[in-house]
């Protein structure tokens, strides 16, 4: 019976033909599946990941228009500036060498000033006209550009790479890797629409809770785009610190954390640190969870500084954090997570009411980007 | 593209036999497997296609703001304006008539995707 099957069919598609038909696929199935599978395999993989790459090539050159587009209606440039905005993807960053660890968090603490520095530069050169905030946008805008040009480099890399050696595990490994590249490549492209127009993103929650805390009360500036205000909770005395915005911001609070610990001679009885953090799959975004340690992202020196700190001065660190996704992190701030700004100052309170006493002094640090978000 | 062509062609043909020519129930029923294969495959293939290129141009969230007054209990929620931002004043509260308005929070919804 089974064989009697494709004989009827080939034998009703193709007629007379039908059996010699039948010869020929067997032989031409045996050598495709056989000899050729892990080829096909292989070509269906590349299909996916050149599909994949004409997406992030159209997501990067959206981007691209939009920051240039932004960069023209507010900078007002005298000139073309596509060539400097080249130059500008282009940017990279040499780490120092680990060979020898020792005082390596200076060094990069050092190269990411510059790094900075050089970047905002490089940003008002092609934007004359924009004011201090606004360059802040453009600065993270035309880095989501930067990040977009730099993932579709990396793919696109790899990909004629495997093609060019014939490597299925290349192949293999990037094709597996694509849902999330794409997923991230997304992420960036709602958050160069976010830095175009300074709305607040996912990340700011840390921020907005501590305006939130600074609202009203006179506020001074501390080291580098740090913005303090001194205020009062359940008796205490909390100095509350953010970046300073609107603009697109995420100021240096280890150091602003530092010199507010020297200013008050190491009396300080806790620091709470306020951030955005990814959540794993299945949870909800705007979960408040807490924890002990500096909860700050980033390469790691910002949170050195503070650990380094608290460590010299026996002073405990916990962190108040707000759960969310890689895309809800850096797109606009969605409603639930800004509803958590309400529950994160609740669990502060109770943090302190638990853990100080009347008259101690708290710092509370909202840590992130702060653009969209005043003092 | 080309084997797309030629599946499209072979499920037609077997569509048109099923319809037109017919025969024993077997035959039927594999022209009816052959078609569907056949068709079914250029039209999943052609779904992806479409979702990859909504995939590549997502909609802009939609912003809003939430204004409230520092005085009363007034609260608006209007959609976002380019230049504002938490924590920017607004002026006068057509409540309580005093210049205490200001932008209390902004958030975005996600697009729907269809």
């Amino acid at each position: 019976m089974l064989t009697v099957v494709p004989l009827d069919l080939l034998g009703d598609l193709f007629g007379n033909v039908g059996n010699i038909s039948q010869i020929a696929f067997t032989l031409l199935f045996i050598l495709l599946f056989f000899g050729f599978g892990q080829k096909l395999q292989m070509r269906q993989y590349m299909w996916d990941i050149d599909r994949g790459l004409r997406r992030l090539d159209v997501i990067r050159g959206q981007a691209k228009d939009l920051t240039l587009k932004t960069v023209k209606e507010i900078g007002k440039p005298t000139s073309d500036p596509m060539p400097q905005l080249n130059v500008l993807m282009e940017q990279f960053l040499i780490t120092p060498v680990d060979m020898d660890p020792s005082g390596i968090v200076s060094k990069f603490d050092h190269l990411l000033d510059v790094h900075e520095m050089k970047f905002k530069e490089d940003v008002h050169r092609i934007a004359p006209s924009a004011d201090p905030a606004q360059l802040n946008n453009l600065s993270n805008l035309v880095e989501a550009s930067w990040a977009l040009n730099t993932i579709y480099r990396i793919i696109r890399h790899f990909y004629l790479l495997g093609k060019k050696t014939n490597s299925i595990f290349i192949i293999i490994q990037l094709q597996a890797l694509l849902p999330l590249i794409m997923q991230e490549a997304e992420a960036y492209l709602g958050a160069a629409r976010a830095f175009a127009e300074g709305q607040p993103i996912g990340d700011g929650i840390g921020p907005l809770v501590a305006s939130r805390l600074m609202k009203d009360k006179s506020q001074r500036k501390v080291e580098k785009d740090v913005i303090v205000a001194e205020t009062t909770l359940e008796d205490r005395r909390i100095i509350a610190l953010k970046a300073e915005g609107p603009g697109g911001n995420v100021g240096k609070p280890g150091d602003a954390i530092r010199s507010l610990i020297e200013e008050n001679g190491g009396k300080v009885s806790m620091v709470v640190m306020i951030d955005a953090a990814l959540k794993f799959e299945g949870e909800n975004s705007g979960e408040v969870s807490e924890g002990i340690g500096a909860a700050i992202g980033g390469i790691g020196t910002e949170r050195f500084k503070i650990e380094e700190e608290a460590t010299k001065n026996k002073i405990p660190v916990y962190a108040v954090i707000v759960k969310e996704s890689i895309l809800e992190a850096i797109t606009p701030m969605r409603k639930e997570i800004l509803e958590a700004g309400e529950k994160v100052l609740e669990r502060i309170k109770s943090l302190i009411v638990e853990r100080s006493k009347p008259g101690d002094t708290i710092i509370v640090a909202g840590i992130g980007n702060t653009i969209g978000i005043g003092q | 593209m080309i084997l797309y062509i030629v599946l499209v062609l072979v499920g037609f043909y077997a569509l048109v036999n099923l319809v037109q020519v017919g025969g024993s129930p077997i035959s039927e029923a594999l022209y009816f497997v052959v078609a569907t294969l056949a068709l079914g495959f250029v039209a999943f293939s052609l779904m992806r296609v479409r979702r990859s290129f909504a995939l590549a141009n997502p909609a802009p969230n939609r912003v809003f703001e939430i204004v409230k007054c520092k005085q009363c209990s007034f609260k608006q929620i209007k959609n976002f304006a380019l230049g504002d931002y938490v924590t920017k004043t607004l002026g006068l509260c057509t409540q309580c008539n005093t210049a205490n308005l200001f932008i209390d929070g902004i958030y975005g919804e996600p697009p729907h995707r269809k």
